[in-house]
């Protein structure tokens, strides 16, 4: 039997089957780009350009008045290596980071793992409670804390009055105060955190801690064997947004003091600086240049946590990414 | 001063820390503003760099030890803030004998009671010592619009200041208002006699004026707000230190690109 060959029309037919599907591939395509136009819009208008803008304005002179760019090369780098207000700021915040971060990290773990124990009666109810917080706006939820640490009338020092203590604290004028009670302050809005914790510790196969109770394992060898290999990437996930996060860190000094960095300087943190360079001193080029810096900043910090996770997390699948 | 147990300064059984009744309170007064009552001088040097003069330095340290010193007559900025002293409006509470003060703080003055009046302001070193405080309006160099804006301003200042000087509770600048001003004052405060300190006040202006122009002068105003908020917050500072980290501080805001 002869080998059969192609027929012409065969061959067109063929090609017309791929130009079809070709010709329908690129119809998909042009119909896929035009549903994600308006966040490709949103994107470039609101993210791409503006980053590349504060980039190119960080090598300018550029004041909102000015008309035009005048480039002045490296000169607003210069000033920032030598800018001990910069460097303070950076400070504050690593200083407040010694106390949020710890705080940030473990208290939504110890919290989740409260509401995920057998014995809690009523988990519902202290869930939502606890996640509450969250959902209310953070601004009036900050002036509710100022008047809850208000040094006279406050609910805080009424209470530690009662109890005895006969001089409590100025919370937001007393340089050694400031950082508890910002930390306080911070926790509010933890039911977010707990709530990713506590989806992780309720993911965890209960056979695992059936295997450990057969091995001999108590409640602290349970958790630190199984629980917390088993939750770490919700641990980190939570601790890069926790990290990114600090350094970031501005809404609440603004609020609560106005921005000015008070009591002593100690709540003028790196990115309040960054903003008041902005919008109070109207700097743009020196604010860009600000910026990118914590930008650098925060990718380093990042990637070196990322690094650090081969160490500590534990990816059920094997993977480490 | 007096505590709540009675006991006044100087005495061994006073205790500072239960202050009731203070001497004395720069009010309203920033750290550039304080300092230019002790004599008014430039802070900026030729070469662009911070210099406060000494009598600046004086004044600063002066309200420090007047806070935090074994005698203490001026309250700190927690007892400014609270509100047994007024929440900030100090002079009102009536807890506090003499307030330094601008005189259009005759607007918030009415729980002081009806037995008060107007005083000058010691010498420092013999040497009389004042300050205008101006609060001017202006036309920004950059305006795109130069004509508009004055005949705005010409409006502000001229057909419209018999309304807008009793909102600012400013003197008028032009002499034969003055009185008129003055009487309207009085109207309102039949119990001040000293009305005249002011004027006379007027041949002591602070030049160059402590409000006067720096490099980046909101930031520099942010931080000399935040040198006067450290001292009147800390205890047991270094002042020399304090003064020279904010001086050095200045330097940098005054050569920062702008």
């Amino acid at each position: 039997m002869a080998a059969q060959t192609p027929t012409q029309n065969q061959v067109v037919s063929g090609g017309a089957r791929r130009s079809r599907g070709v010709s329908a591939s690129r119809r998909e395509a042009r119909w896929g780009y035009i549903f994600i136009s308006p966040w490709l819009f949103g994107f470039l208008a609101f993210t791409l350009i503006p980053t590349v803008a504060t980039l190119i304005f960080s090598f300018t002179d550029m004041r909102l008045s000015m008309s035009g760019l005048n480039f002045v090369g490296m000169a607003n780098y210069r000033y920032l290596i030598g800018d001990s207000q910069m460097w303070r700021s950076l400070v504050v915040t690593l200083h407040y980071g010694l106390y949020a971060l710890p705080v940030a990290v473990f208290a939504p773990l110890l919290l989740a793992l409260l509401m995920n124990h057998k014995h809690l009666v009523g988990k519902s109810i202290f869930r939502a409670g606890f996640y509450f917080p969250y959902i209310i706006p953070f601004v009036a939820a900050i002036f509710i804390w100022a008047h809850m640490l208000n040094p006279t009338g406050g609910w805080i020092n009424m209470f530690l009055r009662n109890v005895g203590v006969s001089n409590p604290p100025e919370w937001l004028r007393s340089p050694t105060w400031i950082y508890p009670a910002l930390v306080v302050v911070g926790i509010w809005g933890i039911g977010n955190a707990m709530l990713l914790n506590l989806a992780a510790l309720q993911g965890v196969p209960t056979e695992l801690y059936d295997a450990a109770k057969i091995d001999g394992a108590g409640a602290w060898r349970s958790f630190w064997n199984v629980s917390f290999p088993m939750i770490s990437p919700v641990i980190f996930y939570n601790l890069i947004l926790t990290v990114v996060g600090l350094f970031q860190y501005f809404l609440v000094p603004l609020v609560l003091n106005q921005g000015t960095g008070e009591p002593a300087g100690k709540t003028m943190f790196y990115n309040l600086y960054l903003y008041k360079t902005f919008f109070s001193y109207q700097n743009m080029s020196y604010g860009a240049t600000l910026a990118w810096f914590i930008f650098i900043i925060i990718l380093v910090v990042t990637l070196v946590l990322f690094w650090s996770q081969r160490f500590w997390v534990f990816y059920a699948g094997g993977e480490r990414r | 001063m007096l505590d709540d147990a009675g006991a006044v300064v100087p005495g061994t059984d006073f205790d500072a820390t239960k202050i009731v009744q203070y001497g004395y309170i720069p009010q309203y007064q920033d750290a550039i503003h304080v300092a230019a009552f002790f004599g008014a001088g430039t802070d900026v040097a030729e070469d662009g760099t911070a210099k406060f003069p000494e009598q600046h330095k004086d004044a600063w340290k002066w309200e420090y030890e007047g806070i935090w010193g074994d005698e203490p007559f001026i309250p700190g900025d927690a007892v400014i803030q609270s509100p047994d002293f007024g929440a900030g409006n100090g002079w009102n509470s009536g807890k506090i004998a003499m307030a330094l003060t601008q005189q259009w703080y005759t607007c918030c003055v009415g729980a002081a009671g009806e037995n008060w009046d107007l005083g000058i302001i010691p010498t420092n070193n013999g040497v009389v010592n004042g300050r205008v405080d101006a609060d001017t309006f202006r036309i920004l160099k950059d305006t795109k619009h130069p004509a508009e804006a004055f005949t705005v301003l010409s409006y502000l200042i001229g057909e419209a200041s018999g309304k807008l000087l009793p909102a600012y509770g400013g003197m008028p600048a032009r002499a034969e208002d003055q009185d008129a001003f003055y009487q309207a004052k009085s109207e309102q405060f039949p119990w001040v006699e000293n009305w005249d300190t002011i004027k006379a006040g007027l041949a002591y202006p602070d030049i160059p004026s402590a409000e006067g122009y720096r490099p980046n002068w909101l930031e520099f105003f942010d931080r000399q707000r935040l040198f006067q908020t450290t001292y009147r917050t800390t205890p047991d500072l270094d002042m020399d230190a304090e003064i020279a980290t904010f001086e050095a501080d200045a330097t940098a805001i005054f050569q920062k690109p702008q």
